[in-house]
């Protein structure tokens, strides 16, 4: 039932522009692992703001640093682990994602903050663990439509592709 | 950031021309949006039709934007796309901004 779809190794700069770029090269392949119009736009939004922190927060500083994402698909899941080698979370734990208060004045709204907000709402099995090699962050998405390759796509060839 | 502008009445029209507000874009575009709306006297317009990505940086720079603007001066938002109109939803900011389906139906509101 829960078979292996699609499975990709990618990486990109620690910016946003390098960010840009691995979703640019990962997007359109998605639908060739089946997965739907509305499963891609979450997919998305949840890789972009987890990459987006990372290059904001375990690099600071450095533009230049890798981060490496490893992607699976199976027929109900879309799964995503994360590894790079910058800044631990502060206390070593996954900020709460609480949303801000959206009921204030104009002048008090907030202008950000929705980042773990919104990977937490659109993410199970979320886990984040420090070693001697830095950070691995992993979680997956719920497919709304079950996954399934078309034609003979493999992904080999894909495999490892550096940005 | 590529922009387009209309004036009409006291609506300034601000429609994006490109695909995504995204972290490396939301600067530019809160700059350049913001210089775009300085003709307006009642309300500005953004048409978000052709953008098919928002993240969270770009929804900041939204707001940013609205909170940029004169006292009774609205920021109205029209023809968001599904996983656009997702990320409004999500963070609830739905319910801070006026949200149309098309720009038709935008322009035609008159209501404060």
């Amino acid at each position: 039932m829960n078979q292996l779809v699609g499975d990709i190794r990618l990486s990109c700069l620690s910016s946003d522009h390098g960010v840009r770029a691995l979703l640019a090269r990962l997007m359109p392949m998605l639908p060739n692992w089946g997965v739907t119009d509305e499963d891609r736009g979450t997919i998305e939004l949840v890789l972009a703001e987890t990459l987006n922190n990372i290059a904001e927060h375990a690099f600071p500083v450095h533009d230049d640093a890798v981060i490496a994402v490893h992607l699976r698909t199976t027929t109900d899941r879309f799964h995503v682990a994360v590894h790079d080698n910058g800044k631990a979370m502060p206390g070593l734990t996954l900020p709460s994602g609480t949303l801000p208060d959206h009921d204030v004045a104009r002048a008090d709204l907030p202008e950000g903050g929705f980042g773990w907000f919104l990977i937490r709402s659109q993410t199970d099995a979320l886990e984040y663990r420090r070693d001697t090699s830095g950070n691995h962050l992993s979680y997956s998405i719920r497919l709304s439509q079950s996954a399934q390759p078309e034609g003979d796509f493999c992904c080999e060839d894909l495999r490892n592709a550096q940005l | 950031m590529e922009l387009a502008t209309k004036q009409s009445g006291g609506t300034v029209t601000v429609t994006v021309a490109q695909s995504r507000i995204d972290s490396a874009a939301a600067v530019t575009f809160k700059d350049a949006v913001k210089a775009a709306a300085q003709d307006a006297k009642d309300r500005v317009l953004l048409d978000l039709g052709a953008v098919d990505f928002v993240d969270s940086s770009g929804l900041g720079a939204i707001i940013a934007v609205m909170k940029g603007l004169p006292n009774g001066m609205r920021l109205d938002l029209t023809s968001l796309r599904p996983p656009v109109e997702k990320v409004f939803r999500l963070t609830r900011m739905d319910s801070v901004f006026r949200i149309y389906p098309d720009l038709a139906t935008a322009q035609a509101d008159m209501t404060k």
